[in-house]
Protein backbone atom coordinates (compact mmCIF):
# COMPACT_ATOMS: atom_id res chain seq x y z
CA UNK A 1 0.00 0.00 0.00
CA UNK A 2 1.23 3.50 -0.87
CA UNK A 3 2.40 5.72 1.97
CA UNK A 4 0.34 8.91 1.79
CA UNK A 5 1.79 10.72 4.78
CA UNK A 6 5.31 10.23 6.03
CA UNK A 7 6.39 12.47 8.89
CA UNK A 8 9.99 12.56 10.06
CA UNK A 9 11.00 14.39 13.22
CA UNK A 10 8.16 16.83 12.75
CA UNK A 11 8.66 19.60 15.30
CA UNK A 12 6.98 22.89 16.02
CA UNK A 13 7.96 25.63 18.43
CA UNK A 14 5.77 28.66 19.16
CA UNK A 15 8.44 30.95 20.53
CA UNK A 16 9.96 28.92 23.36
CA UNK A 17 6.97 26.62 23.67
CA UNK A 18 7.45 23.19 22.14
CA UNK A 19 4.07 22.27 20.66
CA UNK A 20 5.11 19.21 18.63
CA UNK A 21 8.19 17.27 19.63
CA UNK A 22 10.04 15.33 16.89
CA UNK A 23 7.23 13.00 15.93
CA UNK A 24 7.52 10.23 13.35
CA UNK A 25 4.71 8.28 11.73
CA UNK A 26 3.41 6.93 8.44
CA UNK A 27 -0.14 6.84 7.16
CA UNK A 28 -1.12 4.62 4.25
CA UNK A 29 -3.48 5.29 1.36
CA UNK A 30 -7.09 4.49 2.30
CA UNK A 31 -6.33 4.54 6.00
CA UNK A 32 -8.35 6.43 8.60
CA UNK A 33 -5.89 7.68 11.17
CA UNK A 34 -6.78 9.46 14.39
CA UNK A 35 -4.84 11.80 16.62
CA UNK A 36 -6.07 11.51 20.19
CA UNK A 37 -4.92 13.63 23.06
CA UNK A 38 -5.89 16.17 25.66
CA UNK A 39 -6.29 19.87 24.84
CA UNK A 40 -2.98 21.46 23.85
CA UNK A 41 -1.39 18.09 23.05
CA UNK A 42 -0.28 19.25 19.60
CA UNK A 43 -2.89 17.49 17.45
CA UNK A 44 -4.13 20.58 15.61
CA UNK A 45 -0.63 21.93 15.12
CA UNK A 46 0.39 18.59 13.62
CA UNK A 47 -2.39 18.58 11.03
CA UNK A 48 -1.81 22.25 10.24
CA UNK A 49 1.83 21.44 9.45
CA UNK A 50 0.79 18.41 7.39
CA UNK A 51 -1.73 20.53 5.47
CA UNK A 52 1.11 22.99 4.75
CA UNK A 53 -0.76 25.84 6.40
CA UNK A 54 2.48 26.72 8.13
CA UNK A 55 5.92 25.11 8.09
CA UNK A 56 7.47 22.97 10.82
CA UNK A 57 10.33 24.41 12.87
CA UNK A 58 12.29 21.20 12.32
CA UNK A 59 11.77 17.97 10.44
CA UNK A 60 9.74 17.32 7.36
CA UNK A 61 6.84 15.35 5.97
CA UNK A 62 5.67 14.16 2.64
CA UNK A 63 1.93 14.40 2.02
CA UNK A 64 0.32 12.94 -1.11
CA UNK A 65 3.80 12.71 -2.60
CA UNK A 66 4.78 16.34 -1.98
CA UNK A 67 7.17 17.73 0.60
CA UNK A 68 5.51 20.19 3.01
CA UNK A 69 8.67 22.32 3.15
CA UNK A 70 9.63 22.24 -0.53
CA UNK A 71 6.24 22.20 -2.24
CA UNK A 72 3.65 23.58 0.15
CA UNK A 73 1.40 24.77 -2.70
CA UNK A 74 1.06 21.26 -4.17
CA UNK A 75 0.37 19.86 -0.71
CA UNK A 76 -2.39 22.44 -0.18
CA UNK A 77 -3.86 21.65 -3.61
CA UNK A 78 -4.07 17.94 -2.79
CA UNK A 79 -5.50 18.03 0.71
CA UNK A 80 -8.80 19.13 2.18
CA UNK A 81 -9.05 20.48 5.68
CA UNK A 82 -11.74 21.11 8.24
CA UNK A 83 -10.25 23.39 10.87
CA UNK A 84 -11.31 23.89 14.49
CA UNK A 85 -13.76 26.57 13.34
CA UNK A 86 -15.99 25.87 10.32
CA UNK A 87 -14.45 29.01 8.68
CA UNK A 88 -17.48 29.67 6.49
CA UNK A 89 -18.52 32.96 4.92
CA UNK A 90 -21.79 33.41 6.75
CA UNK A 91 -23.03 36.34 4.67
CA UNK A 92 -22.86 34.22 1.52
CA UNK A 93 -24.98 31.23 0.52
CA UNK A 94 -23.69 27.68 0.92
CA UNK A 95 -23.50 27.44 -2.86
CA UNK A 96 -21.40 30.63 -3.09
CA UNK A 97 -19.06 29.26 -0.41
CA UNK A 98 -18.59 25.95 -2.23
CA UNK A 99 -18.25 27.63 -5.63
CA UNK A 100 -15.55 29.99 -4.36
CA UNK A 101 -13.43 27.18 -2.95
CA UNK A 102 -14.04 24.96 -6.01
CA UNK A 103 -12.58 27.72 -8.19
CA UNK A 104 -9.63 28.28 -5.85
CA UNK A 105 -8.87 24.55 -6.01
CA UNK A 106 -9.17 24.55 -9.83
CA UNK A 107 -12.14 22.20 -10.06
CA UNK A 108 -13.01 22.21 -13.81
CA UNK A 109 -15.76 24.77 -14.54
CA UNK A 110 -18.15 22.23 -16.03
CA UNK A 111 -17.87 20.02 -12.94
CA UNK A 112 -18.41 22.64 -10.25
CA UNK A 113 -22.21 22.53 -10.22
CA UNK A 114 -22.32 18.73 -10.36
CA UNK A 115 -19.90 18.55 -7.45
CA UNK A 116 -21.90 21.08 -5.39
CA UNK A 117 -25.16 19.22 -6.04
CA UNK A 118 -23.50 15.90 -5.17
CA UNK A 119 -22.15 17.21 -1.87
CA UNK A 120 -25.43 18.99 -1.11
CA UNK A 121 -27.19 15.68 -1.57
CA UNK A 122 -24.61 13.76 0.44
CA UNK A 123 -24.83 16.10 3.42
CA UNK A 124 -28.57 16.62 3.20
CA UNK A 125 -28.18 20.31 2.44
CA UNK A 126 -29.50 20.33 -1.11
CA UNK A 127 -32.72 22.21 -0.40
CA UNK A 128 -30.87 24.92 1.51
CA UNK A 129 -27.82 25.42 -0.71
CA UNK A 130 -28.99 28.86 -1.80
CA UNK A 131 -29.64 30.15 1.71
CA UNK A 132 -27.26 32.31 3.65
CA UNK A 133 -24.91 30.23 5.82
CA UNK A 134 -25.65 32.58 8.73
CA UNK A 135 -29.11 31.04 8.92
CA UNK A 136 -27.71 27.49 9.30
CA UNK A 137 -27.66 25.52 12.55
CA UNK A 138 -24.30 24.56 14.08
CA UNK A 139 -24.58 21.01 12.75
CA UNK A 140 -25.41 22.21 9.23
CA UNK A 141 -22.41 24.53 9.28
CA UNK A 142 -20.20 21.62 10.30
CA UNK A 143 -21.55 19.50 7.44
CA UNK A 144 -21.02 22.36 4.98
CA UNK A 145 -17.45 22.82 6.22
CA UNK A 146 -16.78 19.13 5.59
CA UNK A 147 -18.40 19.44 2.15
CA UNK A 148 -16.06 22.36 1.45
CA UNK A 149 -13.06 20.25 2.44
CA UNK A 150 -14.24 17.63 -0.08
CA UNK A 151 -15.10 20.02 -2.93
CA UNK A 152 -11.94 19.22 -4.93
CA UNK A 153 -12.02 15.51 -4.08
CA UNK A 154 -8.67 15.63 -2.26
CA UNK A 155 -6.37 12.64 -1.85
CA UNK A 156 -5.90 13.40 1.84
CA UNK A 157 -8.48 14.80 4.19
CA UNK A 158 -7.61 16.45 7.54
CA UNK A 159 -10.52 16.87 9.90
CA UNK A 160 -10.33 18.56 13.27
CA UNK A 161 -13.19 17.30 15.47
CA UNK A 162 -15.42 16.36 12.51
CA UNK A 163 -18.40 15.21 14.56
CA UNK A 164 -18.41 17.94 17.17
CA UNK A 165 -21.73 19.81 17.20
CA UNK A 166 -23.45 17.05 15.27
CA UNK A 167 -26.49 15.04 16.31
CA UNK A 168 -25.99 11.27 16.75
CA UNK A 169 -27.58 10.59 13.31
CA UNK A 170 -25.46 13.23 11.61
CA UNK A 171 -22.33 11.90 13.40
CA UNK A 172 -23.09 8.45 12.13
CA UNK A 173 -23.61 9.67 8.58
CA UNK A 174 -20.23 11.47 8.74
CA UNK A 175 -18.56 8.32 10.07
CA UNK A 176 -20.16 6.27 7.28
CA UNK A 177 -19.10 8.82 4.70
CA UNK A 178 -15.50 8.86 5.91
CA UNK A 179 -15.40 5.07 5.93
CA UNK A 180 -16.71 5.03 2.34
CA UNK A 181 -14.14 7.62 1.29
CA UNK A 182 -11.32 5.59 2.76
CA UNK A 183 -12.40 2.08 1.88
CA UNK A 184 -14.17 2.54 -1.45
CA UNK A 185 -12.29 5.51 -2.83
CA UNK A 186 -8.85 5.00 -1.26
CA UNK A 187 -8.79 8.46 0.27
CA UNK A 188 -6.62 8.96 3.33
CA UNK A 189 -8.43 10.50 6.27
CA UNK A 190 -6.67 11.99 9.22
CA UNK A 191 -8.78 13.17 12.14
CA UNK A 192 -8.12 14.95 15.43
CA UNK A 193 -10.63 14.10 18.06
CA UNK A 194 -11.48 13.99 21.73
CA UNK A 195 -14.31 11.64 20.90
CA UNK A 196 -12.94 8.20 21.74
CA UNK A 197 -16.18 6.56 20.65
CA UNK A 198 -15.66 7.98 17.16
CA UNK A 199 -11.99 7.04 17.15
CA UNK A 200 -12.76 3.46 18.17
CA UNK A 201 -15.39 2.96 15.50
CA UNK A 202 -13.80 4.96 12.71
CA UNK A 203 -10.02 4.75 12.88
CA UNK A 204 -7.85 1.97 11.54
CA UNK A 205 -5.03 3.29 13.71
CA UNK A 206 -4.69 6.04 16.27
CA UNK A 207 -1.79 7.96 17.73
CA UNK A 208 -2.14 9.12 21.32
CA UNK A 209 -0.35 12.42 21.80
CA UNK A 210 0.53 14.32 24.93
CA UNK A 211 2.69 17.43 25.22
CA UNK A 212 3.69 17.16 21.57
CA UNK A 213 4.97 13.57 21.85
CA UNK A 214 3.39 10.43 20.45
CA UNK A 215 2.87 8.05 23.37
CA UNK A 216 1.68 5.15 21.24
CA UNK A 217 0.44 4.26 17.78
CA UNK A 218 -1.70 1.28 16.89
CA UNK A 219 -5.19 0.05 16.11
CA UNK A 220 -7.76 0.86 18.80
CA UNK A 221 -7.92 -2.88 19.62
CA UNK A 222 -4.14 -3.20 20.00
CA UNK A 223 -3.93 -0.15 22.20
CA UNK A 224 -6.82 -1.37 24.37
CA UNK A 225 -5.19 -4.76 24.82
CA UNK A 226 -1.73 -3.41 25.44
CA UNK A 227 -2.75 -0.86 28.02
CA UNK A 228 -5.79 -2.38 29.72
CA UNK A 229 -4.81 -6.04 29.96
CA UNK A 230 -6.83 -9.10 28.81
CA UNK A 231 -10.61 -9.00 28.47
CA UNK A 232 -13.05 -9.65 31.29
CA UNK A 233 -15.20 -12.75 30.76
CA UNK A 234 -18.88 -12.15 31.25
CA UNK A 235 -21.18 -15.14 31.83
CA UNK A 236 -24.99 -14.90 31.88
CA UNK A 237 -27.10 -17.60 33.57
CA UNK A 238 -30.80 -18.33 33.50
CA UNK A 239 -30.50 -18.85 37.25
CA UNK A 240 -27.55 -17.90 39.42
CA UNK A 241 -26.88 -18.96 43.00
CA UNK A 242 -24.16 -18.35 45.58
CA UNK A 243 -22.62 -21.82 45.18
CA UNK A 244 -21.93 -21.23 41.53
CA UNK A 245 -20.25 -17.90 42.27
CA UNK A 246 -18.13 -19.50 45.01
CA UNK A 247 -17.07 -22.34 42.74
CA UNK A 248 -16.06 -19.89 40.00
CA UNK A 249 -14.01 -17.84 42.43
CA UNK A 250 -12.16 -20.99 43.52
CA UNK A 251 -11.36 -22.03 39.94
CA UNK A 252 -7.81 -21.96 38.58
CA UNK A 253 -6.53 -18.64 37.21
CA UNK A 254 -9.37 -16.50 38.58
CA UNK A 255 -8.24 -13.11 39.81
CA UNK A 256 -11.63 -11.72 40.77
CA UNK A 257 -15.34 -12.37 40.32
CA UNK A 258 -17.99 -9.72 40.35
CA UNK A 259 -21.63 -10.67 40.61
CA UNK A 260 -24.20 -8.29 39.13
CA UNK A 261 -26.95 -7.72 41.59
CA UNK A 262 -29.85 -7.28 39.16
CA UNK A 263 -28.93 -9.51 36.24
CA UNK A 264 -27.92 -13.14 36.57
CA UNK A 265 -24.43 -12.32 35.42
CA UNK A 266 -20.85 -12.55 36.64
CA UNK A 267 -17.76 -10.74 35.36
CA UNK A 268 -14.54 -12.68 35.80
CA UNK A 269 -10.98 -11.41 35.57
CA UNK A 270 -8.57 -14.18 34.62
CA UNK A 271 -4.82 -14.54 34.54
CA UNK A 272 -5.05 -15.98 31.03
CA UNK A 273 -8.48 -15.85 29.47
CA UNK A 274 -7.65 -18.18 26.57
CA UNK A 275 -6.44 -20.91 28.90
CA UNK A 276 -8.77 -20.52 31.89
CA UNK A 277 -12.15 -19.71 30.26
CA UNK A 278 -12.72 -23.29 28.90
CA UNK A 279 -11.85 -24.76 32.31
CA UNK A 280 -14.41 -22.60 34.10
CA UNK A 281 -17.11 -23.34 31.53
CA UNK A 282 -16.44 -27.10 31.81
CA UNK A 283 -16.69 -26.89 35.59
CA UNK A 284 -19.95 -24.93 35.40
CA UNK A 285 -21.47 -27.46 32.98
CA UNK A 286 -20.52 -30.30 35.30
CA UNK A 287 -22.43 -28.45 38.03
CA UNK A 288 -25.45 -28.28 35.71
CA UNK A 289 -25.38 -24.50 35.55
CA UNK A 290 -27.78 -23.09 32.94
CA UNK A 291 -25.47 -20.86 30.91
CA UNK A 292 -27.11 -18.43 28.49
CA UNK A 293 -24.11 -16.55 27.16
CA UNK A 294 -20.34 -16.31 27.54
CA UNK A 295 -18.60 -13.27 26.09
CA UNK A 296 -15.25 -11.56 26.43
CA UNK A 297 -15.52 -7.84 27.27
CA UNK A 298 -12.56 -5.97 25.93
CA UNK A 299 -11.43 -2.78 27.58
CA UNK A 300 -12.51 0.28 25.66
CA UNK A 301 -10.09 2.62 23.97
CA UNK A 302 -11.21 5.19 26.52
CA UNK A 303 -9.91 3.08 29.41
CA UNK A 304 -6.62 2.50 27.63
CA UNK A 305 -6.34 6.16 26.71
CA UNK A 306 -6.98 7.35 30.25
CA UNK A 307 -4.53 4.83 31.65
CA UNK A 308 -1.86 5.83 29.17
CA UNK A 309 -2.27 9.54 29.77
CA UNK A 310 -2.30 8.98 33.54
CA UNK A 311 0.89 6.86 33.35
CA UNK A 312 2.56 9.52 31.24
CA UNK A 313 1.65 12.23 33.73
CA UNK A 314 3.04 10.12 36.60
CA UNK A 315 6.22 9.36 34.65
CA UNK A 316 6.54 13.04 33.93
CA UNK A 317 6.39 13.82 37.64
CA UNK A 318 8.87 11.09 38.48
CA UNK A 319 11.42 12.28 35.97
CA UNK B 1 5.15 30.35 -8.25
CA UNK B 2 4.29 33.63 -9.96
CA UNK B 3 1.38 35.85 -9.12
CA UNK B 4 -1.83 34.52 -10.69
CA UNK B 5 -4.10 37.52 -11.25
CA UNK B 6 -7.09 35.26 -11.93
CA UNK B 7 -6.83 33.77 -8.44
CA UNK B 8 -6.47 37.18 -6.82
CA UNK B 9 -9.57 38.36 -8.75
CA UNK B 10 -11.50 35.33 -7.51
CA UNK B 11 -10.76 36.39 -3.96
CA UNK B 12 -11.66 40.01 -4.78
CA UNK B 13 -15.02 38.99 -6.24
CA UNK B 14 -15.88 36.90 -3.22
CA UNK B 15 -14.77 39.64 -0.80
CA UNK B 16 -16.81 42.28 -2.63
CA UNK B 17 -19.91 40.07 -2.57
CA UNK B 18 -19.38 39.58 1.14
CA UNK B 19 -18.58 43.20 2.01
CA UNK B 20 -21.61 44.44 0.10
CA UNK B 21 -23.75 42.33 2.42
CA UNK B 22 -22.44 44.14 5.49
CA UNK B 23 -24.84 46.84 6.70
CA UNK B 24 -21.95 48.81 8.17
CA UNK B 25 -20.00 48.84 4.90
CA UNK B 26 -23.12 49.71 2.86
CA UNK B 27 -23.95 52.53 5.24
CA UNK B 28 -20.47 54.04 5.00
CA UNK B 29 -20.11 53.70 1.23
CA UNK B 30 -23.50 55.33 0.63
CA UNK B 31 -23.68 57.96 3.35
CA UNK B 32 -20.12 59.26 3.03
CA UNK B 33 -20.28 59.97 -0.73
CA UNK B 34 -23.73 61.51 -0.19
CA UNK B 35 -22.32 63.82 2.45
CA UNK B 36 -19.12 64.75 0.61
CA UNK B 37 -20.39 64.83 -2.98
CA UNK B 38 -23.96 66.09 -2.61
CA UNK B 39 -24.59 67.83 0.70
CA UNK B 40 -21.26 69.70 0.81
CA UNK B 41 -21.51 71.38 -2.64
CA UNK B 42 -25.18 72.10 -1.97
CA UNK B 43 -23.97 74.32 0.87
CA UNK B 44 -22.28 76.68 -1.62
CA UNK B 45 -25.53 78.56 -2.47
CA UNK B 46 -26.17 78.86 1.27
CA UNK B 47 -22.81 80.58 1.66
CA UNK B 48 -23.69 82.84 -1.24
CA UNK B 49 -27.01 83.82 0.29
CA UNK B 50 -25.88 84.13 3.87
CA UNK B 51 -22.69 86.13 3.33
CA UNK B 52 -23.69 89.71 2.30
CA UNK B 53 -21.82 91.33 -0.62
CA UNK B 54 -20.97 94.38 1.51
CA UNK B 55 -18.48 92.43 3.65
CA UNK B 56 -16.08 92.16 0.71
CA UNK B 57 -13.73 94.93 -0.31
CA UNK B 58 -11.73 94.99 -3.50
CA UNK B 59 -8.48 94.10 -1.67
CA UNK B 60 -9.58 90.86 0.00
CA UNK B 61 -8.17 88.43 -2.61
CA UNK B 62 -5.77 90.86 -4.30
CA UNK B 63 -2.60 89.01 -3.30
CA UNK B 64 -4.17 85.54 -3.61
CA UNK B 65 -2.89 83.23 -6.40
CA UNK B 66 -5.30 82.57 -9.27
CA UNK B 67 -7.40 79.51 -8.54
CA UNK B 68 -9.09 79.55 -11.96
CA UNK B 69 -7.89 81.00 -15.30
CA UNK B 70 -10.48 83.83 -15.19
CA UNK B 71 -9.56 84.82 -11.63
CA UNK B 72 -8.79 88.43 -12.60
CA UNK B 73 -12.23 88.89 -14.10
CA UNK B 74 -13.99 88.03 -10.82
CA UNK B 75 -15.10 90.35 -8.08
CA UNK B 76 -14.20 89.68 -4.45
CA UNK B 77 -17.33 87.68 -3.71
CA UNK B 78 -16.82 85.48 -6.77
CA UNK B 79 -13.24 84.83 -5.71
CA UNK B 80 -14.38 84.08 -2.18
CA UNK B 81 -16.95 81.56 -3.43
CA UNK B 82 -14.38 79.82 -5.61
CA UNK B 83 -11.89 79.76 -2.73
CA UNK B 84 -14.62 78.33 -0.50
CA UNK B 85 -15.55 75.70 -3.13
CA UNK B 86 -11.90 74.65 -3.40
CA UNK B 87 -11.72 74.15 0.37
CA UNK B 88 -14.82 71.96 0.09
CA UNK B 89 -13.15 70.05 -2.72
CA UNK B 90 -10.09 69.44 -0.55
CA UNK B 91 -12.35 68.16 2.21
CA UNK B 92 -14.03 65.93 -0.37
CA UNK B 93 -10.64 64.26 -0.81
CA UNK B 94 -11.06 62.69 2.62
CA UNK B 95 -13.48 60.32 0.89
CA UNK B 96 -10.79 58.17 -0.82
CA UNK B 97 -9.33 57.63 2.66
CA UNK B 98 -12.55 56.97 4.58
CA UNK B 99 -13.93 54.38 2.15
CA UNK B 100 -10.91 52.03 2.28
CA UNK B 101 -10.96 52.13 6.07
CA UNK B 102 -14.48 50.69 6.11
CA UNK B 103 -13.94 48.12 3.37
CA UNK B 104 -10.41 46.98 4.34
CA UNK B 105 -11.39 46.78 8.01
CA UNK B 106 -14.21 44.42 7.09
CA UNK B 107 -12.13 42.43 4.62
CA UNK B 108 -9.02 41.75 6.70
CA UNK B 109 -9.54 42.34 10.42
CA UNK B 110 -13.17 41.27 9.93
CA UNK B 111 -12.04 37.99 8.38
CA UNK B 112 -9.98 37.19 11.44
CA UNK B 113 -12.80 38.29 13.71
CA UNK B 114 -15.21 35.96 11.90
CA UNK B 115 -12.59 33.17 12.02
CA UNK B 116 -12.70 32.51 8.29
CA UNK B 117 -9.03 33.15 7.61
CA UNK B 118 -7.78 29.57 8.13
CA UNK B 119 -9.83 28.08 5.29
CA UNK B 120 -8.46 30.75 2.97
CA UNK B 121 -4.86 30.26 4.08
CA UNK B 122 -5.23 26.50 3.60
CA UNK B 123 -6.02 26.92 -0.11
CA UNK B 124 -3.33 26.88 -2.80
CA UNK B 125 -3.15 30.68 -2.89
CA UNK B 126 0.19 32.41 -2.44
CA UNK B 127 0.63 35.18 0.12
CA UNK B 128 1.04 37.65 -2.76
CA UNK B 129 -2.29 36.55 -4.27
CA UNK B 130 -4.09 36.92 -0.95
CA UNK B 131 -2.59 40.39 -0.37
CA UNK B 132 -3.35 41.48 -3.95
CA UNK B 133 -6.91 40.11 -3.73
CA UNK B 134 -7.49 42.02 -0.50
CA UNK B 135 -5.95 45.21 -1.93
CA UNK B 136 -8.17 45.07 -5.02
CA UNK B 137 -11.23 44.43 -2.84
CA UNK B 138 -10.68 47.80 -1.25
CA UNK B 139 -9.18 49.71 -4.15
CA UNK B 140 -11.76 48.97 -6.86
CA UNK B 141 -14.91 50.18 -5.08
CA UNK B 142 -13.11 53.01 -3.25
CA UNK B 143 -11.57 54.48 -6.41
CA UNK B 144 -14.71 54.07 -8.51
CA UNK B 145 -16.96 55.58 -5.84
CA UNK B 146 -14.50 58.46 -5.33
CA UNK B 147 -14.32 59.23 -9.04
CA UNK B 148 -18.07 59.01 -9.49
CA UNK B 149 -18.70 61.13 -6.38
CA UNK B 150 -16.04 63.63 -7.52
CA UNK B 151 -17.87 64.12 -10.81
CA UNK B 152 -21.17 64.58 -8.94
CA UNK B 153 -19.45 67.09 -6.62
CA UNK B 154 -18.18 69.08 -9.62
CA UNK B 155 -21.57 69.09 -11.36
CA UNK B 156 -23.42 70.24 -8.22
CA UNK B 157 -20.73 72.82 -7.41
CA UNK B 158 -20.86 74.20 -10.97
CA UNK B 159 -24.66 74.35 -10.90
CA UNK B 160 -24.51 76.13 -7.54
CA UNK B 161 -21.89 78.66 -8.68
CA UNK B 162 -22.97 79.31 -12.25
CA UNK B 163 -25.86 81.53 -11.24
CA UNK B 164 -23.49 83.73 -9.22
CA UNK B 165 -20.31 83.99 -11.26
CA UNK B 166 -21.63 83.00 -14.68
CA UNK B 167 -18.66 80.68 -15.32
CA UNK B 168 -17.87 77.00 -14.72
CA UNK B 169 -15.30 76.26 -12.00
CA UNK B 170 -14.98 72.53 -12.74
CA UNK B 171 -13.35 70.69 -14.30
CA UNK B 172 -10.01 72.37 -13.92
CA UNK B 173 -6.43 71.14 -13.91
CA UNK B 174 -6.08 71.08 -10.12
CA UNK B 175 -9.29 69.08 -9.52
CA UNK B 176 -8.42 66.66 -12.34
CA UNK B 177 -4.91 66.02 -10.93
CA UNK B 178 -6.19 65.62 -7.37
CA UNK B 179 -9.20 63.47 -8.24
CA UNK B 180 -7.95 61.25 -11.03
CA UNK B 181 -4.19 61.40 -10.50
CA UNK B 182 -3.61 61.48 -6.75
CA UNK B 183 -6.78 60.21 -5.03
CA UNK B 184 -6.06 56.57 -6.09
CA UNK B 185 -2.72 56.91 -4.30
CA UNK B 186 -4.48 58.18 -1.17
CA UNK B 187 -6.77 55.16 -1.37
CA UNK B 188 -3.85 52.81 -1.94
CA UNK B 189 -1.83 54.22 0.97
CA UNK B 190 -4.84 54.05 3.31
CA UNK B 191 -5.64 50.52 2.12
CA UNK B 192 -2.08 49.34 2.65
CA UNK B 193 -1.94 50.94 6.08
CA UNK B 194 -5.22 49.21 6.90
CA UNK B 195 -3.75 45.91 5.71
CA UNK B 196 -0.74 46.40 7.98
CA UNK B 197 -2.77 47.36 11.05
CA UNK B 198 -5.46 44.77 10.33
CA UNK B 199 -2.97 41.93 10.39
CA UNK B 200 -1.99 43.02 13.89
CA UNK B 201 -5.17 44.56 15.32
CA UNK B 202 -7.39 42.46 17.53
CA UNK B 203 -10.55 43.32 15.63
CA UNK B 204 -12.26 45.44 13.01
CA UNK B 205 -12.86 48.42 15.33
CA UNK B 206 -9.25 48.56 16.51
CA UNK B 207 -8.04 48.32 12.90
CA UNK B 208 -10.27 51.20 11.85
CA UNK B 209 -9.15 53.33 14.79
CA UNK B 210 -5.47 52.70 14.09
CA UNK B 211 -5.98 53.14 10.36
CA UNK B 212 -7.63 56.50 10.86
CA UNK B 213 -4.31 57.85 12.15
CA UNK B 214 -2.98 57.76 8.60
CA UNK B 215 -5.68 60.16 7.42
CA UNK B 216 -4.17 63.15 9.22
CA UNK B 217 -0.75 63.16 7.49
CA UNK B 218 -2.42 62.32 4.18
CA UNK B 219 -4.84 65.21 4.52
CA UNK B 220 -1.94 67.55 5.29
CA UNK B 221 -0.32 66.17 2.17
CA UNK B 222 -3.43 67.10 0.16
CA UNK B 223 -3.28 70.67 1.48
CA UNK B 224 0.39 70.88 0.57
CA UNK B 225 -0.25 69.37 -2.85
CA UNK B 226 -3.02 71.90 -3.54
CA UNK B 227 -0.69 74.76 -2.64
CA UNK B 228 1.96 73.26 -4.92
CA UNK B 229 -0.53 72.92 -7.76
CA UNK B 230 -1.58 76.53 -7.37
CA UNK B 231 1.82 78.06 -6.74
CA UNK B 232 4.57 75.89 -8.15
CA UNK B 233 2.89 73.87 -10.87
CA UNK B 234 4.06 70.81 -12.76
CA UNK B 235 7.64 70.14 -11.59
CA UNK B 236 6.81 69.94 -7.91
CA UNK B 237 3.65 68.01 -8.56
CA UNK B 238 5.77 65.35 -10.26
CA UNK B 239 8.17 65.29 -7.29
CA UNK B 240 5.43 64.94 -4.67
CA UNK B 241 3.60 62.33 -6.73
CA UNK B 242 6.81 60.32 -6.92
CA UNK B 243 7.05 60.48 -3.13
CA UNK B 244 3.51 59.08 -2.93
CA UNK B 245 4.43 56.32 -5.36
CA UNK B 246 7.49 55.38 -3.30
CA UNK B 247 5.37 55.32 -0.13
CA UNK B 248 2.94 52.97 -1.87
CA UNK B 249 5.67 50.58 -2.99
CA UNK B 250 7.29 50.66 0.45
CA UNK B 251 3.98 49.83 2.13
CA UNK B 252 3.35 46.99 -0.34
CA UNK B 253 6.71 45.45 0.50
CA UNK B 254 5.94 45.72 4.22
CA UNK B 255 2.57 44.07 3.63
CA UNK B 256 4.07 41.14 1.76
CA UNK B 257 6.64 40.71 4.51
CA UNK B 258 4.33 40.87 7.50
CA UNK B 259 1.41 38.83 6.12
CA UNK B 260 2.36 35.86 8.26
CA UNK B 261 0.11 32.84 7.75
CA UNK B 262 1.02 31.36 11.12
CA UNK B 263 0.36 34.59 13.02
CA UNK B 264 -2.95 35.12 11.21
CA UNK B 265 -4.19 31.73 12.39
CA UNK B 266 -2.66 31.82 15.85
CA UNK B 267 -4.26 35.20 16.54
CA UNK B 268 -7.77 33.96 15.74
CA UNK B 269 -9.56 33.62 19.02
CA UNK B 270 -11.25 30.28 19.49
Amino acid sequence: MITMIDAENLTKYYGDFLAVDHINFEIKEGEIFGFLGPNGAGKTTTIRMLAAIFPPTEGSASVAGFDINEDAMSVRANVGILSENPSLYERLSARANLEFFAKLYDVPKDQINTRIEFLGDLFDLKTRLDERVGTYSKGMKQKLAIARALIHDPKVLFLDEPTSALSPEASKSIRDLLTDLAKDRSRTVCICTHNLFDAERLCDRVAIIREGKILTIGSPGEISNNYSGPPTIQISFSKLNKELVTSISKSEGVISVEQHSVKNEVSIKLENHEKHTPLIIADLISRKAQILEVKPIYASLEEAYLKLIEEDIINGFET
Amino acid sequence: MGLRLRKAFLLTRKELKESLKSKEVILIITLMPLMFAVIMPLCIPLVNFTVPTEVFTEDDFESFPALVPYWDELDSKGRFLIFFTMIFFESFLLLPMILPMAIAGDSIAGERERKTIEALIATPLTTGEIVLGKLMTTMIPSVLITWFSGIIFMIIADLSLYGVIGRLVFPNMMSAVLLFGLSPFFTLITTQTMLIVSTRASGMREAQQLGSLVVIPLFLFILGETAILVLLKAYWTAVTSSILLLCTIFLLLINLKIFDREYMIASVRG
